[in-house]
């Protein structure tokens, strides 16, 4: 198989996700909102975001990873590149 | 009297490491069953999950929930869960060993390049909720569901550095205080039903959440040098004092501050 992989992961499904857990409105967590600075996202909440995406689209995250999720862009970057690789 | 811990069931928050991991083992050696809550990543949940494999081998039920345990959410789930495992009768032992918070100062301070700019408010309310608070929300929950019998044993991890001066330690300081607040508390409102709720003070052990405290090579140096034992903490003596101090069905040992430190904290 080939092509762009990042079609596999969804953008509105992360979207909804991370709005879930963030406990906030869809339609605030926009692409480049700062996760921390924006979103008021603290540590324990930037886990259960990271817990959350290891569960729904089957990837392994580390630490260091965890800590680089600053906006939904970078996430969904992140996640359709381990989803692409998994 | 002692009572055997065989068939009974421990529920361990912080399950996947430290005293939390130790502890486990040495209750299922005891044949105690566990329900334990960690939360982890991946790699994280992968060596809990191998260690409920280790604890099942023992001939022993283990259930591992990786759950973040101040949400309310994992309370409201887990809650039934925990009646349904234990046939309705609760845990015989919970115990709460958290580490989950911000290793900063209060103040911002400068150190050569770097510059920390303190605690923030988020922060400090977050350790404190995880590390101390949520010890009180599960026993309100445990008890509104009657899953805390008569005889049973509530344990929490504090530290010495819950009432000294550790650099980057204030906001898990706040929280060791303020679970040992909770402590006294718990223990005088749950006296009458039966239940004996205590706060152990382990010396300094080197664990993963040790290893993560800013300067704590320095701590366990000075530590090891001045240990009237003549060595550091382990997890396995925290784990051995709580089998034993759970093996009574006496209610009457309760409220107390409980050094497993080989007498360290006497001669800091």
């Amino acid at each position: 198989m080939s092509g762009n992989r990042t079609a596999d992961v969804d953008l509105e499904d992360l979207r909804a996700l991370i709005a879930e857990e963030l406990e906030l409105p869809v339609e605030e967590v926009t692409d480049e909102a700062d996760l921390k600075n924006d979103l008021g996202v603290d540590s324990l909440t930037a886990m259960e975001v990271a817990v959350q995406l290891e569960k729904k689209y089957r990837i392994k995250l580390d630490e260091e990873e965890m800590k680089s999720l600053t906006s939904l862009a970078v996430i969904h970057r992140l996640v359709a590149a381990k989803v692409g690789t998994a | 009297m002692l009572v055997p811990l065989k068939g009974s069931w421990a529920l361990i928050f912080g399950v996947s490491s430290g005293m939390g991991r130790a502890t486990a083992r040495a209750l299922a050696d005891a044949g105690c069953h566990v329900i334990g809550l960690h939360f982890d990543l991946a790699e994280g949940r992968q060596r809990a999950e191998e260690h409920a494999g280790t604890l099942r081998e023992l001939g022993v039920e283990a259930h591992f929930f990786n759950r973040n345990v101040a949400a309310k959410q994992a309370r409201a789930e887990l809650v039934p869960v925990i009646r349904d495992l234990t046939s309705g009768v609760g845990p015989r032992i919970v115990l709460h060993s958290v580490a989950y918070g911000t290793l900063t100062s209060l103040l911002p301070v400068r150190d050569g390049q770097e510059e920390s700019p303190g605690v923030s408010p988020q922060q400090l309310t977050m350790t404190v909720e995880v590390m101390g608070h949520s010890l009180v929300h599960w026993t309100q929950d445990l008890l509104r569901a009657a899953l805390l019998p008569r005889g049973a044993k509530v344990f929490a991890m504090t530290s010495a550095g819950g009432n000294r001066v550790l650099p980057g330690y204030a906001p898990v300081a706040a929280a060791k205080a303020t679970l040992e607040s909770h402590v006294r508390h718990l223990a005088v409102e749950l006296a009458a039903r039966g239940v004996a709720v205590n706060a152990i003070r382990a010396g300094t052990t080197i664990t993963p959440a040790l290893r993560k405290i800013p300067g704590s090579e320095k701590l366990i140096a000075h530590c090891q040098d001045i240990n009237p034992g003549g060595r550091l903490t382990r997890a396995e003596d925290v784990a051995e004092a709580i089998v034993t101090l759970s093996s009574s069905d006496s209610p009457w040992l309760t409220g107390n501050v409980i050094g497993v430190d080989g007498a360290e904290a006497l001669v800091v």
